[in-house]
């Protein structure tokens, strides 16, 4: 207790370090900012490569740190509903990584806060003027975020059973709340105008502050407080709700954090003659917040879940008994699992927080891809294809440890060759760097004759919807590996009968509604001539989306009604990539050529049918293979060591790929500190090269998981190796066997 | 290439020690530490792949991008430079064959069957100059000619957006593009070469529609060349400053030296005019860095009598017989000469100077271009020190040829490259400052301080320099 008291005044310091860095940022006046920029060095370095590298590593020990509560806290829950210990363990495990990685990442704020203020006063007086109240709930916020950590996690064995804890008039009042503030969450989140706030205008008209996917990302978190408050009936009970608490504040930190660097990128509130003309709170909801945060979540959840496959991994490599590789091979499952869910969404977030660049300024869009960074993002294109060819090697490995998945080997041989070719694909650039010798044997041009067409746009969302289709494959191959003798769904009751229609239906609005969308759409509204030709295109878009409603039916149908699930599942997962890589896939070439705005419509279509897919095809999934015979348990341990280098190869590609795209993305503003306003006029205003960047993140890739390493090595210390039993039958959790009053109902 | 030597030589070091000392160590330790170990050469065999991938992927295209310098002058090769570079415009547009953009329309002619088919992108840019034209002469009754058209594009995007494309051209004459006037034109020019022999007395000086849009690129341009950098913004309570200012337990109680209206000190100039005859910047760094702008009547003078008092305040006048000086309570006081420190010359700055024999210490007089004057601190005896004797010391970061790391010598020349001193033997000596890792000078002008505090950079919130300042500014 002694050295838990140590530790926990050691990282409140750390946490006040940072608080009172931005606190400090607030003294400095904001003043400076108006005059010439003023740039500062220290022991000589370079400023910017400084600031680069410290904030990379923040970002790096801040997304593993906000990471890691969001899948715990969802292990946790399985935990308490299954009533496995299995996972609860499992649960405080990944947990008690967090304790020296969130000092670490508090301590990093603070330099990096020290580090703007004293090497770009001018630029950080500006910033902490534009965001002086924000910065204060920011700090405040990390009290939030401190205290509930370290209840959660020092609490766990005090709040693990599920003896009654408050009296039944408060938990009225809980349940009140909870069921207000899930009500309230839930109707903010899909944008009901009603719960949205709002100013009136002159005219009479409202003014609603929040637009596009703002009220999601803000209603979300309400959602999620509302539910917590329903889970306090009993100590398990409260315990998530510190745990979805401390997923709430870690959020909102990021939110805000988030805000100051899409505010860089897409300024809103500045006139042209430098004067601040909103608010602070206005300037946080500015265009690239939302996209910004979207991907960061999802690329945070992806870093966490790799990262914690890494330690099992690195685990399972020294293990030394058989009882110990089940434990730690099961753990990575687990945790690549979780880092699937974040991976496999990421290219669409990714597209969308581009087509929002692109949207914001023209003129920064075109530099993505199009301008400075085009071979960056060919770099980009080797790491993601990397990460789904790595990921799916995983589970193709994982199936060697399940009897009966021979049965599915014959499948490998296509998939890689999907894999490979559309890797190749996603790597042709459109045009190369050619002597003029080369171009003349091109005949002139810059672009290979048959080649360039891989470089394009249409190409690349293509072949990006088959490598997330072929993961996927792999994972549903990989789930019914052991599995025979299917119960029919005519004989599971009512649940399938409920279940997979609502998931076809819920594919079918959300393809059907943009297909209607897109059959009906006016090409005005593109900035596009009005002519058979476009509207053709239109449509030819919104009857691929119809045909796939077609296939949810025929699915369901098959599902339901002849008792062939698993046919359903094939009929809509190829049908799904027939038309997400063909049709689309050709019509974005058409498209190209006579209404390129029109493109961007296309790749929301594919995103559509893909996510679609993926919800109807595991729904069926579930039920498909429901209370199924095992040829034989699932054989935990007997997986080959070179499979865990995959999972560590996944932790190192994804980090080098958040370093990548941070360059990017920080990197589209060239010679701007804020895009437009504030001019960096210092020596280092130039767009590093790509031979830097990877020395750069290289380099904080390999000090942030030295940092994580050693974080490891104290949770050890911490927790001297426990038994771990290669049984997956869960063990009850303390206090399970007594029935507690509305426990699961909650 | 030396920073990627450097980092590979650390990467390749450890990859080969961590091989090492698996491969001595490997029976000494257990399994947990054999894995880490394989695990950190895997990792950082990674990361040098990483790096080559950096490396090879930079040789193939090019290093860092800079702002490319500014061409002068208009011409048609300035302005493909600028439609290459610095323009951004190949990051939407092609010119026929060359570069990869379709999203905006082609500048030029594409040759052969291509995958472009579409008619209006296939003709040549001179053709479709005078199409376009014509059709903003038919739609604004105005006469068009090309190259007004082409002032539209430049001026105002939006004005006329081709079929098929969408009205997302940016304002290239404004952030974050910012061409200036002669790179719209250059650009203009090098247009119009492309199917044509440009005019340039007519890109220059534009008569038709065209001139609507020369003159707002020229006025904008004007404009933001002549704009301050950054303009303050203050959303204080003049009200409240007003309140600070006079109150005597505020932070900022200016009151005591400073005059507003009618009321307040006479230490410190007067401040009813100030927000109409300075500019906001002025005035916060005034506040904030009272030393950096004295005004005139207001020097600051330091007084320390034999008795060792040290008296602070504003040069009131100094006679033969006593020095005059305006303390921050606003009350005046006369010190006779003989009760300070170095006579009449007590009212000078003391200095240190360094010379190659000794330190001198003495009051300041006077500082002339080939020597600096002091007096004694007795004030009986004037000193004065040719520069060429001042000594100044630098501290190199690596041994010199002659194997030192510290040379002595006065500054004869200083630039933003190097030192050149000049030795005690009269040698000369060319120093680069990237080699130099410190300069002690042996003498520096004295700075005159104000005495102002210098402390409301901590006194004030930013509220209240807010407030103080609105206050001011509203007079």
């Amino acid at each position: 207790m002694v050295s838990q008291g140590r530790s926990l005044i050691r990282t409140c310091t750390l946490a006040g370090m940072a608080v009172i860095a931005f606190i400090l940022a607030l003294v400095e006046p904001a003043f400076a900012a108006k005059f010439e920029s003023t740039y500062n060095q220290i022991l000589g370095l370079p400023s910017r490569k400084v600031i680069w590298f410290i904030a990379q590593m923040h970002l790096y020990m801040g997304s593993f740190v906000l990471a890691i509560p969001m899948f715990v806290v969802v292990i946790e829950y399985v935990g308490f509903k299954s009533k496995s210990k299995k996972f609860d363990d499992l649960a405080y495990e990944f947990c008690s990584l967090l304790s020296v990685a969130y000092a670490v990442t508090a301590a990093l704020g603070g330099t990096l806060a020290f580090a703007l203020m004293t090497l770009y006063p001018t630029f950080w007086g500006f910033m902490s003027s534009m965001f002086k109240d924000v910065m204060w709930i920011y700090a405040l916020l990390f009290f939030g975020e401190t205290f509930t950590l370290y209840i959660y996690y020092y609490g766990w064995h005090a709040f693990t059973d599920y003896t009654q804890m408050i009296a039944k008039k408060w938990r009225m009042v809980f349940q009140t709340v909870g069921w207000v503030g899930t009500v309230f969450g839930f109707l903010f989140t899909i944008d009901v105008k009603a719960v949205m706030p709002y100013a009136t205008l002159e005219d009479g008209s409202k003014h609603y502050w929040l637009t596009g996917d703002q009220p999601s990302l803000i209603g979300c978190t309400i959602l999620l407080a509302g539910i917590s408050f329903l889970l306090i009936n009993h100590k398990k009970g409260f315990h998530i709700f510190l745990g979805v608490w401390l997923n709430i504040f870690g959020t909102w930190i990021m939110y805000l954090a988030n805000s100051w660097a899409s505010f860089m990128m897409s300024p809103v509130g500045v006139d042209e003659a430098g004067q601040i003309t909103i608010s602070a709170f206005e300037a946080v909801i500015n265009p690239l917040w939302g996209p910004v945060a979207i991907h960061r979540l999802l690329g945070n959840l992806a870093f966490g879940g790799f990262v914690g496959g890494a330690y099992a991994a690195v685990k399972f490599i020294g293990s030394s008994s058989a009882e110990e590789k089940a434990h730690y091979d099961w753990m990575g499952y687990v945790s690549n699992f979780v880092g699937l869910c974040g991976l496999i969404p990421l290219p669409f977030a990714g597209y969308y927080l581009g087509r929002q660049v692109y949207s914001n300024s023209a003129v920064m869009g075109n530099n993505m891809m199009g301008g400075d960074f085009s071979w960056t993002f060919i770099i980009q294109a080797m790491l993601v294809g990397g990460l789904f060819l790595v990921s799916t090697y995983y589970l193709w490995s994982g199936m060697c440890r399940i009897p009966g998945s021979e049965r599915y080997h014959k499948w490998f041989k296509f998939l890689l060759g999907a894999l490979v070719i559309s890797f190749m694909t996603w790597l042709t650039p459109h045009n190369m760097p050619l002597s003029g010798e080369e171009s003349a044997q091109m005949g002139g041009g810059q672009f290979h004759p048959v080649l360039k067409f891989a470089g394009l746009m249409p190409a690349k969302n293509a072949v990006v919807n088959m490598i997330i289709l072929s993961t996927f494959f792999s994972f549903v191959l990989y789930r019914r590996g052991n599995k025979k003798d299917l119960v029919p769904i005519s004989k599971q009751g009512r649940a399938p009968y409920i279940a997979i229609p609502i998931a076809g239906a819920i594919c079918i609005a959300l393809v059907g509604q943009y297909g209607y969308y897109l059959y009906t759409l006016d090409p005005a509204t593109l900035d596009l001539p009005d002519d058979e030709m476009r509207r053709g295109f239109f449509q030819m878009a919104g009857m691929a989306l119809f045909t796939n409603n077609a296939l949810v039916v025929i699915a369901c149908i098959l599902a339901l009604v002849f008792n062939k699930p698993v046919a359903g599942q094939y009929v809509y997962l190829f049908g799904t990539g027939a038309i997400v890589t063909g049709w689309f896939g050709y019509e974005g070439f058409l498209v190209m050529e006579k209404a390129s705005p029109f493109l961007r419509n296309v790749a929301v279509s594919q995103f559509l049918e893909l996510i679609s897919c993926i919800i109807l095809v595991v729904t069926i999934d579930i039920f498909a293979f429901k209370d199924s015979k095992e040829i034989a348990p699932i054989q935990w341990g007997k997986i080959p060591e070179r499979s865990q280098y995959a999972l560590i190869a996944l932790t190192i590609l994804i980090a080098f790929n958040m370093g990548l795209m941070g360059f990017i993305r920080s990197g589209l503003r060239v010679n701007w500190h804020i895009f437009g306003i504030m001019e960096d006029t210092s020596q280092w205003s130039f767009t590093l090269d790509n031979m830097w960047l990877t020395m750069i993140v290289s380099t904080a890739v390999f000090c942030t998981l030295s940092i994580i390493a050693f974080g490891f090595w104290l949770s050890n210390l911490a927790h001297p190796a426990e038994e771990h039993g290669a049984d997956e039958s869960p063990e009850a959790l303390p206090g399970a066997a007594v029935e507690a009053p509305g426990s699961a109902a909650s | 290439m030396e920073t990627l030597g450097l980092f590979l030589k650390i990467y390749g070091s450890a990859f080969v020690i961590t091989i090492l000392a698996l491969r001595f160590y490997w029976d000494k330790v257990n399994n947990q530490v054999r894995a880490i170990g394989k695990v950190f050469l895997f990792l950082v065999g990674l990361v040098l792949t990483y790096m080559f991938v950096g490396w090879k992927i930079t040789m193939m295209t090019g290093g860092e991008k800079g702002m490319v310098a500014r061409a002068t002058g208009v011409s048609a090769d300035n302005g493909e430079a600028i439609y290459w570079g610095r323009g951004r415009c190949t990051t939407c547009h092609s010119l026929g064959t060359r570069g990869s953009a379709v999203r905006c329309p082609n500048h030029g002619v594409q040759l052969g069957k291509d995958f472009v088919t579409d008619p209006a992108r296939l003709s040549a840019m001179g053709e479709r100059i005078v199409m376009r034209a014509e059709e903003r002469t038919k739609a604004t009754g105005e006469q068009w000619a090309p190259v007004d058209y082409l002032w539209e594009c430049m001026g105002e995007p939006g004005g006329y957006v081709v079929a098929g494309f969408k009205n997302e051209m940016p304002y290239v004459y404004k952030a974050p593009i910012n061409l200036n006037l002669e790179d719209v034109q250059s650009v203009i020019m090098y247009l119009w070469a492309q199917d044509g022999e440009p005019d340039i007395n007519v890109v220059m000086n534009p008569t038709g529609p065209g001139k609507r849009f020369h003159d707002l690129i020229k006025k904008t341009t004007e404009e933001a060349a002549t704009a301050s950098p950054f303009i303050t913004y203050i959303d204080g309570d003049a009200e409240a400053g007003r309140k600070m200012f006079f109150d005597p337990k505020s932070p900022a109680p200016c009151f005591k030296c400073h005059t507003h209206g009618d009321k307040g000190g006479t230490v410190g100039p007067v401040l009813t005019t100030v927000g109409g005859t300075r500019s906001t910047e002025f005035i916060i760094e005034s506040i904030l860095k009272p030393s950096a702008v004295i005004a005139s009547g207001f020097e600051p003078i330091k007084l320390e009598t034999v008795d060792g008092e040290i008296i602070t305040g504003v040069d009131a006048g100094v006679t033969d017989t006593e020095a005059k000086i305006k303390l921050s309570t606003g009350e005046e006081r006369a010190i006779p000469i003989d009760k300070l420190k170095g006579g009449k010359f007590g009212t000078k700055p003391k200095v240190v100077i360094k010379t190659f024999n000794k330190k001198i210490k003495g009051w300041f007089l006077e500082d002339k271009e080939d020597s600096v004057e002091v007096m004694n601190l007795k004030g009986t005896e004037k000193i004065v020190i040719p520069k060429n004797t001042i000594k100044s010391t630098v501290k190199l970061k690596k041994k010199n040829a002659d194997g030192k790391k510290k040379v002595e010598g006065f500054i004869k020349a200083e630039d933003d490259e190097k030192i050149t001193l000049v030795k005690k033997d009269g040698s000369e000596i060319a120093i680069a400052k990237a080699d130099i890792k410190k300069v002690r000078k042996g003498y520096r002008k004295p700075a005159v301080m104000s005495i102002m505090p210098g402390n409301f950079r901590d006194l004030l919130s930013v509220k209240n320099l807010h407030d103080i300042v609105a206050f001011l500014k509203a007079g």
